[in-house]
Order: structure tokens, then sequence, then C-alpha cells
């Protein structure tokens, strides 16, 4: 699969934490090319499956997260500004001169104030986002009519192609993750997998994994896959904790919220067919949809696989274009039978 | 126009894009151009009366826009810039940036690296850089060298109601006013400067100016609009919506008041909104201009403008197409009776 051209149509699409209908409709529809069956659940967790042609084949469950970080109206001010809340850990020193997108009543491009260097020399602190104002060029009267508190806002992304296969955008921190998906989905067409294979794009990961939980509970798979972003380095001496180097290949977590067993036979195997990936080692529990899934509904083996990306939670995340497809080739790799689990 | 104008990245020393585009928009209407040794386009425009003594207006607006200077290649590939002119440096993490065809980001040392008491403090310098994508020094080196100039990237959106978000309004609507202006036909002589390097201490403008006198100078640019809630009114500059900008004073700078009455007189008869602004802050070129071969009456017209030298910089429609034309209703209405000044 071109997995650039793939994030590129994705790019035009939205998923703000708590309100992901935007992308989840594209997932969806695109979704229906390799499963048998598609279905959403209430909460707007996007489902697939495609069943085993063997006979008591256990359910296997791969994850990934519609969501992205965002931002969300709070109150219309007298002069048609809009005060806005964060949503998801957003790094709040790319707000000022983000250009967003209210999803009103209709969308409506808008801009996130910043002081002219002319004026801001003589602050100390740089500003908060409750100091910040969405200026979405209308007065009061107008605003009210299409906008109101609740409403989501996105920051506007822009997908480009950096040198050496490098990418960079908004939202690819859940975006490499649904790209890693549908490359492995492309992958295992028309291949007889021993697995019942599940497929979800959940919702509110970036608000505590909502979606993750009601997800396993409804499918109560017996083995869980599930993928996500980690820290990018950002240069050589980073020595930032629990951060990686793009081209990494795909980083495997081995901490408490995974199957042991499992991920220690998938990193023997990721070695002898030399994909390559970095492992990600901690005593503490990652606080990811692998760890919502494996005690929620029965205690389920876990993988959890993620694509390392540099400037996360800002506009201009970056990833290297390889650590997708050796993501997607290690949940081919899962997937396909090629890794004793227990 | 302003779209095409504004969507070329023409930062301070690099001109000579924009420059093009303008030359090629204006050149049917001029008498004549030179561009000199720093990259000004100065354009001449003769009265259109066979006076034997036109009065003689100068028109000044810069070309340039603010942008990154690298100034270093780290082993990793990764560019270390300085900023030409001032920058609010909290306005440009994560922002996109390009250098000709080189796209690139600006990236931002992480927030779990900054020791906790140094979280809240402004963006430092030392915490950002350029990212190329570059794998090395060696690899960033075959694209990038230190000097190389990068723009930020702002499409041209129109949003709201009549509101104009694009890359380097300031000052490309100092040169749409100047370039609408040119198109007609005066009872002055006219000289237009389209200055370069104002936004590194108004450089262009002092040596475009050198030997050229004329009985008034305008200049054109962005103005500050600090007009976004919870702003005390002293603080505001001028308001977005409320028409053309006039100042009276300026950092180093006075406007002739005779000017400025002449300038109202024109706004209440064509009933074109003007406002005062009231930050006397830079005057950009006007500071040049004014003083140069031996000081000129002159006044600065601006288009106020929101969130200067950030990527998002906004303006309304309506106060660029208000100032545009009370520009040249002021031209027209600049005759020998102005020549009676203060003495």
């Amino acid at each position: 699969m071109d997995i650039f051209s793939f994030l590129k149509e994705m790019d035009k699409y939205y998923g703000i934490t708590g309100n992901e209908k935007d992308i989840a409709g594209f997932v969806a529809d695109k979704l229906n090319n390799y499963c048998e069956e598609t279905w959403n659940d209430k909460l707007g967790n996007v489902f697939g499956r495609i069943p085993s042609k063997h006979e008591n084949a256990k359910k296997l469950m791969i994850t990934t997260h519609l969501d992205s970080i965002g931002l969300m109206v709070k109150n219309i001010d007298e002069n048609g500004f809009l005060q806005f809340e964060t949503l998801g850990a957003v790094d709040e020193r790319i707000l000022p001169a983000s250009e967003v997108v209210v999803f009103g009543e209709k969308k409506s491009f808008g801009v996130i104030g910043a002081k002219a260097a002319h004026i801001a020399g003589a602050d100390k602190n740089r500003p908060q986002s409750k100091e910040m104002l969405i200026d979405a060029g209308f007065k009061k009267e107008t605003a009210q009519n299409i906008i109101q508190p609740g409403d989501f806002v996105a920051l506007k992304s822009c997908l480009v192609q950096l040198l050496n296969n490098h990418i960079s955008g908004g939202g690819l921190c859940s975006h490499s993750g649904i790209a890693a998906v549908f490359d492995f989905l492309e992958k295992v067409m028309d291949v007889d997998l021993p697995y019942d294979l599940f497929v979800v794009f959940t919702v509110g990961r970036e608000s505590g994994s909502v979606g993750a939980y009601s997800a396993a509970y409804s499918v109560r798979p017996d083995v869980v896959v599930a993928v996500d972003a980690i820290q990018g380095k950002i240069h050589s001496k980073d020595q930032t904790k629990g951060s990686f180097d793009l081209g990494s290949g795909c980083v495997i977590s081995r901490t408490p919220d995974v199957s042991y067993e499992g991920t220690l036979n998938l990193i023997c195997k990721a070695k002898e067919q030399n994909i390559p990936f970095e492992t990600n080692a901690s005593g503490w529990i990652t606080m990811s949809d692998a760890t919502a899934m494996q005690n929620v509904a029965g205690a389920v083996h876990t993988f959890l696989l993620s694509v390392p990306i540099r400037y996360m939670h800002q506009t201009v995340e970056m990833v290297y274009l390889d650590d997708i497809s050796a993501c997607s080739d290690l949940i081919y790799l899962i997937s396909s039978g090629g890794v004793e689990i227990a | 126009m302003l779209k095409k104008i504004t969507e070329v990245k023409s930062v301070a020393t690099r001109e000579k894009f924009v420059r093009e585009v303008i030359l090629d928009e204006i050149k049917d209407y001029i008498t004549s151009y030179r561009v000199d040794a720093m990259g000004n386009l100065i354009v001449y425009k003769k009265s259109s009366l066979n006076l034997e003594e036109p009065l003689s207006v100068m028109m000044v607006a810069h070309m340039d826009e603010v942008g990154l200077v690298v100034t270093e290649i780290t082993d990793d590939g990764l560019l270390k810039f300085d900023y030409i002119s001032i920058i609010n440096l909290d306005a440009i993490v994560s922002k996109r940036v390009k250098c000709g065809d080189l796209q690139g980001v600006v990236g931002s040392v992480s927030l779990a690296g900054i020791p906790i008491a140094e979280r809240c403090n402004r963006v430092k310098l030392d915490d950002l850089f350029i990212d190329i994508g570059a794998i090395s020094k060696e690899d960033a080196e075959q694209y990038v060298m230190p000097g190389d100039v990068f723009s930020f990237v702002s499409d041209y959106v129109e949003f709201g109601d009549g509101f104009i978000k694009a890359l380097a309004l300031d000052n490309r609507v100092g040169c749409a006013i100047m370039m609408d202006a040119l198109k007609g036909d005066y009872n002055c002589d006219i000289v237009c400067l389209f200055t370069a390097q104002e936004e590194t201490a108004m450089r262009g403008a002092k040596a475009a100016a050198f030997g050229i006198k004329a009985d008034f100078a305008l200049n054109f640019d962005t103005t500050l609009a600090n007009d976004t809630t919870g702003v005390p009114s002293h603080m505001m500059g001028s308001k977005i919506g409320k028409g053309a900008e006039y100042t009276v004073k300026g950092k180093g700078t006075v406007s002739d008041l005779q000017l400025v009455d002449l300038l109202k007189n024109v706004s209440e008869q064509y009933s074109l909104p003007l406002q005062m602004g009231n930050l006397a802050f830079s005057s950009g070129d006007l500071l040049e201009i004014a003083t140069a071969n031996g000081g000129t009456r002159n006044i600065a017209i601006s288009v106020p403008a929101r969130y200067a030298h950030t990527p998002v910089c906004v303006i309304s429609n309506k106060d660029f197409c208000v100032t545009k034309e009370i520009v040249k209703m002021f031209l027209h209405r600049i005759n020998s009776d102005m020549m009676k000044g203060r003495d």
C-alpha cells in the first residue's frame, strides 16, 4: 500500500477526542474493502471482522485509535472571539498563531491569536490556553448562529513530505496506527488466517481509552494487538525517557500490560525475519488501549506495537514511513500465527 | 492580486521573487523603473498633465517579510536558526517553513526535556530548530547552508465576515495599495519605492530614498490592531473593520498635520472610514524616508492587522479596499495648495 498517499487522503479528516465522526466515516468506508462485516457501536468505535475458515479459531483483535488531540469551544465572548479548552494532552506551545477548524453547524476556519512581537516582549511567561482566543472572524451575533459552547475544534493539519522518507503533519499519532492497520489488511487479503480476526478503531484513547474498554467488552477477544504511537527522539543526544529514534522500525513494548511470553516470542521472530524494531522496556503500564483491554472483560493476551513520532501532540508530528511498514509487518507476524502467544 | 503576492515567499534579503511578480503587474502603468544594488524597486510615473513643475509624491511600501535564517547545522541534521526582524517565538512552534522547494517544520525540544520549573517560560531560541528530515549533518548539507533563508508557509484564506488570513500581509498589503494606485493617472509626479529589508531596520529604504527629493512621502504598511478581548483600549493600536488607519506619531516620526487634515477631508468627502492609531511604535520605512534628503513632509497610511509577524496575520478585506480607495482619492487631491506648509 502507498502509505503516504493513504495518509494524505486521510489528512482531510479530523478525529478530535470525544468527536471522531469525521474520521470514523472515512475509516469505516475503507474497512468495507477488507472485512466481511463492519459495524459501529454506540460510542463510535468502528469494527470489522474477517472470520477464520478454521473451526474454534481464537479471536484476535487488532486495535488502534481514531482520535487526536483537539480543542473545545467554551464560550463566545462579546467580540465574537472563542474561548476554548484543550482536549487530550495538547502541547500548548503550539497554540499561538495556529490555524483551526471549528466544527459548528458548518466548518469554520479560525486562527488562535498571538501577540505581535512588538508587544510580546514584556511577558515573562508564555501564554496559557485559558488566555488564548480563537478568531473566526465573526461578530458575536454571527458566531452564535453557527457556533456554540461544546463545539469541537480541530488543529489544522497539512501533511508534507520531508527528506529521506520522513513525513510531517497533524494527527499522525493516530493516523500512523490507522495506516499501519490498513497496510496490514492489504497484506492479509486472501490469506488463510488461523485467528478469527477483528479490527477495531477506537474512540477516546486520548481521553483515557474510553472506546477501548467497551470494544474489548463487546468482542471478548483472546488476543489483542494494540497499535499506538510513542515518543520519537528529536536528536541523537535526546535523553527523554521512553523515546526512540525515527527509523527504529516498530517499537515493541515490554511492560506489565503486555503478554510477557508472547512479546518475547515476537521479539525472537522479528529478529529472525529481520524486521526492524526496538524495545520499550519499563516497569510502568503504558496507559494505552492495550492497558485498558488487558483486563476489562477477563484477562486477555496483549501486544503493544508503537510507531515512533517526533514532536508528539504538535501539528508537525513527524514519522519515518518505513517505521509504519515495520509495524504492519509485526501485526502480520502475530496474526498469521507466526508467534506463539503463551 | 493580494492572494498572488502573499503566496510568493520573499524574506528580507530575498526580495527578488516578489519583486518580479510586482513588476509584471505594474509595468504597463509606469514610465520607468530601476532596481538598485540592495534589491529595492524604484518606479517612476510622470504626471499625466504637461506641467512645468508638477508636485512630486513619493510612495513607499516594503516588499520583504519576516523569516528565519539558518545559523548552524547540527550533527543530526537539524538546523539552528535566527530570526530576521522581531518575531514572537511563542508563535512559531510547530509551524511549517520552506526554503525554495525544501520543506521543513519548526520543531522544539519536548516539554518533558525541559525542567519543570521552566516549562511555563516563554519559548527560547535554543529550544527550537528547523527539521527537514535530514539524518545527519552531511545529509543536510546537500540541501542547505548556513545563511539560507526560510519563510513560513501560510495559504491565503478568506474567512469569517470578510477577513483574510495570509502570509506576509505585512507588507504585501502596502505593496498592493501602491500597485493599485499606479494603475490610475495623477496630476503629480509619482515615485514608488518598493523597498527591500524593512524588516532588518529599514535598511533598504535608506538606500532607495537617497537622492530622490519629493514634496511629500506616503508610507503604506500594516499596523498593529491589538483589538482582541481583554486588551485595554490604550494598548489597542487600531481596530479591524474601522477602516484605514493613519498615525500622527510613530517612533521617531510625526505625520505632517496638513496631510493628515487632507486625509480626513478625503475620508469625509467620499465616506471612506478612517481611524487614528494610538500606539506610537515603529514607523517602519517612514523613519528613513522622513529624514532622508534633508527631510520630507510625510504621512503613514496603514491597514490594521492582527497577529503581525506570525504566519496567521489577519486583515479585514473592507479595511483593505477602503485604504486603496482613500489613497487614490488622496493622490488626486494633492495640488499646489499643499505647498503652503508649516514654515
